[in-house]
């Protein structure tokens, strides 16, 4: 069995045990977009479209650090992650399947979340197809920062703040080519840079940051 | 870990691992320089010393967990089996499928009844199914232990493996170890309580 699926099944596995893994961020998305749509008086109107999508945008973000503070801590905690490195797997490949574990886990419930999210912020219907075109690759890119960003305080104890420092600058560009391409195909502008941008991203990230995250998983193994 | 192709050429054949000039530190602090040592089949080695001396940090160099900055670590080709202090097991996974994950990660092919025949060895076939969190740390502990039958590795690496052991799972150990020396396998172990086991060389750490 290839090293993707080996760690692809076991993050599966391990996540369909921990199910409050995936349902907290789920409860954390219908809370927060709830509250603002009822708080917002007389509801979102057609016209502040815009507005509802970069919150969609913001709230799934938030969403998805919450899924992935906890990346590989567990591992690191019980020697898993000694086996794993010691056996001499194919790290980088093996990050990949557990980065895709995480995403299906955690990702596509909150995205399943974002029709619910769009009807409650009164989101007019014909931007729904953009906001899936973004959010898919969008959330893809968040869950592997995210799992860079947990394996870079590896260690470190109660790390949330320190992730979030860390974690946070690295997301602006896709929120705001994911954002700034919803809005401008509801503004019926040119969106196709910032939609090209976002999956020009989503790649390089699916090939480069494995190996990052793998370097990071070694170096905390040195201390 | 550094891998020397010109040394497979120049080593006997038969050497299972060689380290030359390693340097184990730990942050800026060495620990050992210049750390030599070759690993023939059948032997037992021991490493001794106090706490802090160095004993698990070696044993990780010697695993490849942390990379040698100076000197090399060779295996040779041969493969390794390390049991550290902590279990590598993951708590929320049964027995089985720990010992499932172990033996994929480390390529090889292992059937059920031979994963059940390791098991049965360390009284845990009963204990199959249940996660490892709700097992005892000696339990647990044999359940790492399983895992040696799991790997078909000539080179095994052990952090303190007696710890929380029961007499009989301590003997099955010490069986095991012997059988795998008959076989032309090796054993370095990290310990504070030697294994009592005929033809042991035993290497003595002193704190830094």
């Amino acid at each position: 069995m290839s090293a993707f699926l080996i760690a692809f099944n076991r993050t599966i596995r391990i996540g369909w045990r921990h199910p409050l893994d995936s349902l907290n961020p789920m409860a954390f998305f219908i809370i927060v977009t709830s509250l603002i749509s009822i708080t917002v008086e007389g509801g979102f109107s057609a016209t502040e479209s815009a507005l509802a999508i970069a919150i969609l945008w913001v709230v799934l973000l938030l969403s998805t650090m919450m899924a992935s503070g906890s990346a590989y801590a567990q591992d690191y905690e019980d020697g898993s992650l000694e086996q794993l490195i010691a056996q001499n797997q194919s790290l980088y490949i093996s990050v990949q399947g557990s980065v895709a574990a995480r995403w299906f886990l955690s990702s596509v419930p909150l995205l399943a979340l974002v029709p619910l999210g769009a009807w409650m912020l009164n989101l007019d219907m014909s931007v729904w197809g953009m906001l899936f075109l973004t959010l898919i690759p969008g959330s893809i890119v968040f869950a592997l920062f995210g799992v860079l960003g947990a394996t870079l305080t590896l260690g470190v104890g109660r790390n949330g703040v320190l992730l979030a420092l860390l974690v946070l600058p690295l997301y602006v560009p896709v929120l705001l080519l994911g954002v700034g391409a919803c809005q401008r195909s509801l503004g019926q502008e040119p969106f196709e840079f910032a939609l090209i941008g976002i999956y020009a991203i989503a790649v390089a990230s699916i090939t480069f940051l494995p190996f990052a995250i793998a370097a990071l998983l070694r170096v905390s193994q040195e201390y | 870990m550094i891998v020397s192709h010109d040394k497979l050429t120049e080593t006997n054949a038969q050497t299972l691992l060689t380290v030359s000039g390693l340097l184990v530190e730990v942050g800026e602090r060495a620990l050992l320089t210049d750390f030599d040592l070759k690993v023939e089949p059948g032997a037992l080695i021991e490493i001794n010393g106090p706490n802090g001396s160095g004993k698990t940090t070696l044993l990780r160099y010697l695993a490849g967990v942390r990379r040698a900055h100076k000197g090399t670590v060779d295996y040779l080709g041969h493969s390794l089996a390390y049991i550290g202090q902590k279990s590598g097991l993951n708590s929320s996974m049964t027995v089985f499928e720990n010992l499932t994950w172990i033996s994929q990660n480390a390529d090889q092919e292992i059937t059920e009844p031979d994963l059940l025949d390791a098991l049965a060895e360390l009284g845990l076939k009963a204990r199959r199914n249940t996660p490892v969190g709700a097992l005892s740390a000696g339990q647990a502990r044999r359940c790492g232990l399983a895992s040696l039958r799991v790997f078909d590795a000539k080179v095994w690496l052990l952090d303190e493996p007696l710890t929380s052991l029961d007499a009989s799972a301590s003997d099955w150990l010490k069986d095991s170890i012997t059988a795998h020396r008959a076989e032309n396998g090796a054993a370095v172990v990290a310990t504070h309580t030697s294994l009592g086991l005929p033809d042991t060389v035993t290497i003595d750490l002193d704190l830094p």
